[in-house]
């Protein structure tokens, strides 16, 4: 293998030259919004960049944490 | 909110599943080639992650980004995290990782990795630490062999919370410490071993000392002797087998959780082939690309430029959506000023050897910096150029077959 960028079969669809931005978030309304434009505001050249949110849903019954 | 943000992705949960499993489906949508992750409350500066993809540039699979806290944060807190990362310490080999909040910034093999880790108990802290060791020998500026994963940290300033309460209650954070502790090794079962190993040399003295209390010294009531060594015995031999059942356990605890024997540079776990096998053909991104020039392109008497779908309108595609299977090294021309400017930075302290290689439409990038051994690879087709001479693009077709049998129109082979 040869330089920087590791062998391409072995993986699925990455794309070359992106960056995915992941961010969890729990009940978290107030925030994302900011986090959006914060994060839109980056420079990331060379880079495009994607975001992912993966919304943790609020339980019904706050029990049911503890029931993973 | 998706109207505003084209790059934004949203996975939804059913119920809640918690901080770490969200991490997981993040990871599992994702498909960058670099991938970061942080928290939304902005405590977690997304500015921090150009800084961070620098370093993946120097050859670092993962970078840590490690909290520096502010004075905001309370006392309790302060006092909680620096006992228990004490504690984690004792029991892994690899520290200042667990610091990590779990902003982290790393490759794509990495990640396909972490997404076929079959682990339940997910401690995503424990698992890149183990996937990814620091590095510390090398200096900040210098070179990571990226063959090698190695990690990285890059300190921050954890921000104050601006939104909200935190959602992290002080029942979920001992859940989630406890979690860390059991998932990264397993010798809070050995302790067991060694408190029954303790017992026993306890339990032997104390007999030593009964017996002699009862047949020298002579002043013990009558059947005190043989109840303490009876009780001492038995005591001691539970603790060890206890102990014993423990180092069994831990080792079935290992098995079960299912972490592949090793990994290769890259990304492909191993030890655990059934899983892994590559699936040839299963799931290809842009199956239109792989086989330009083949029979079945030929019946659909589709337009060959269809291939090139991220064509400029100087009719420059990125050598990476035109070849597919093949073993390149992608960097589009687009990110050429980049790489020359990053490349002749370092020209100062290590020569940098840069040339351009230019047949029948196919512009080809090779970069090396002297004395090291990786060499670089990126490339552009010009597919106006290609396919004004033949639209089927022979030349390229011609150029064979890879390893798994797909046709291959573009291949580059590493410099010996």
């Amino acid at each position: 293998m040869c330089g920087l960028y590791t062998d391409a079969r072995t993986n699925r669809n990455f794309k070359p030259g992106l960056i995915s931005i992941i961010a969890p978030c729990y009940n978290e309304e107030e925030s994302i919004q900011r986090f959006l434009e914060e994060v839109s505001r980056v420079d990331y050249a060379p880079y495009r960049n994607e975001v992912i949110v993966v919304n943790d849903a609020v339980p019904i019954d706050p029990e049911l944490y503890w029931m993973k | 909110m998706k109207d505003h943000y084209s790059e934004l992705k949203i996975v939804h949960f059913s119920r809640n599943f918690g901080q770490q499993q969200a991490l997981l489906a993040g990871i599992k949508a994702a498909n960058g080639e670099v991938l970061a992750t942080l928290d939304v409350d902005l405590q977690q500066p997304p500015a921090l992650i150009p800084s961070m993809v620098r370093l993946y540039e120097k050859g670092y699979q993962v970078v840590h980004a490690i909290p520096e806290y502010h004075q905001s944060a309370t006392w309790f807190k302060k006092l909680t995290s620096k006992a228990y990362y004490k504690f984690i310490q004792a029991l892994g080999p690899d520290q200042v990782v667990y610091k990590s909040n779990d902003f982290r910034l790393f490759s794509h093999p990495v990640a396909e990795v972490v997404r076929s880790l079959p682990e339940q108990s997910l401690y995503l802290r424990g698992i890149f630490a183990w996937l990814c060791p620091l590095n510390q020998r090398l200096k900040d500026d210098e070179y990571n062999d990226p063959d090698t994963w190695a990690a990285t940290t890059l300190k921050y300033r954890h921000q104050s919370r601006q939104h909200g309460q935190t959602k992290y209650s002080i029942p979920r954070m001992v859940a989630l410490a406890f979690d860390g502790m059991t998932a990264i090794s397993i010798q809070p079962l050995r302790f067991g071993l060694f408190l029954g190993m303790g017992s026993i040399a306890l339990a032997m003295a104390l007999i030593i000392w009964a017996l002699y209390m009862h047949l020298i010294v002579g002043q013990t009531v009558s059947g005190w002797t043989s109840i303490m060594i009876v009780i001492l015995f038995f005591s001691s031999i539970q603790f060890l087998l206890m102990g014993l059942m423990g180092e069994y356990l831990g080792k079935v605890f290992l098995q079960v959780r299912g972490r592949p024997g090793y990994i290769t540079s890259d990304g492909m776990k191993h030890g655990n082939e059934t899983k892994l096998a590559p699936k040839a053909g299963a799931k290809k991104p842009r199956p239109n690309n792989r086989s330009p020039g083949s029979n079945t392109r030929k019946k659909e008497g589709r337009d060959p430029l269809e291939i090139y779908d991220d064509i400029d309108d100087k009719g420059w595609a990125n050598l990476v959506d035109v070849v597919d299977q093949a073993s390149y090294l992608d960097f589009s021309y687009r990110y050429e000023d980049h790489l020359r400017k990053c490349f002749y930075n370092k020209a100062n302290a290590r020569q940098y050897v840069f040339d351009t290689l230019s047949v029948g439409g196919i512009n080809l990038h090779r970069g090396s910096l002297k004395g090291s051994t990786p060499e670089w690879f990126w490339g552009e087709i010009n597919a106006n150029e290609l396919l004004k001479d033949n639209p089927d693009h022979p030349k390229v077709q011609a150029l064979g077959i890879d390893e798994n049998s797909n046709p291959v129109i573009f291949k580059i082979k590493p410099l010996e």
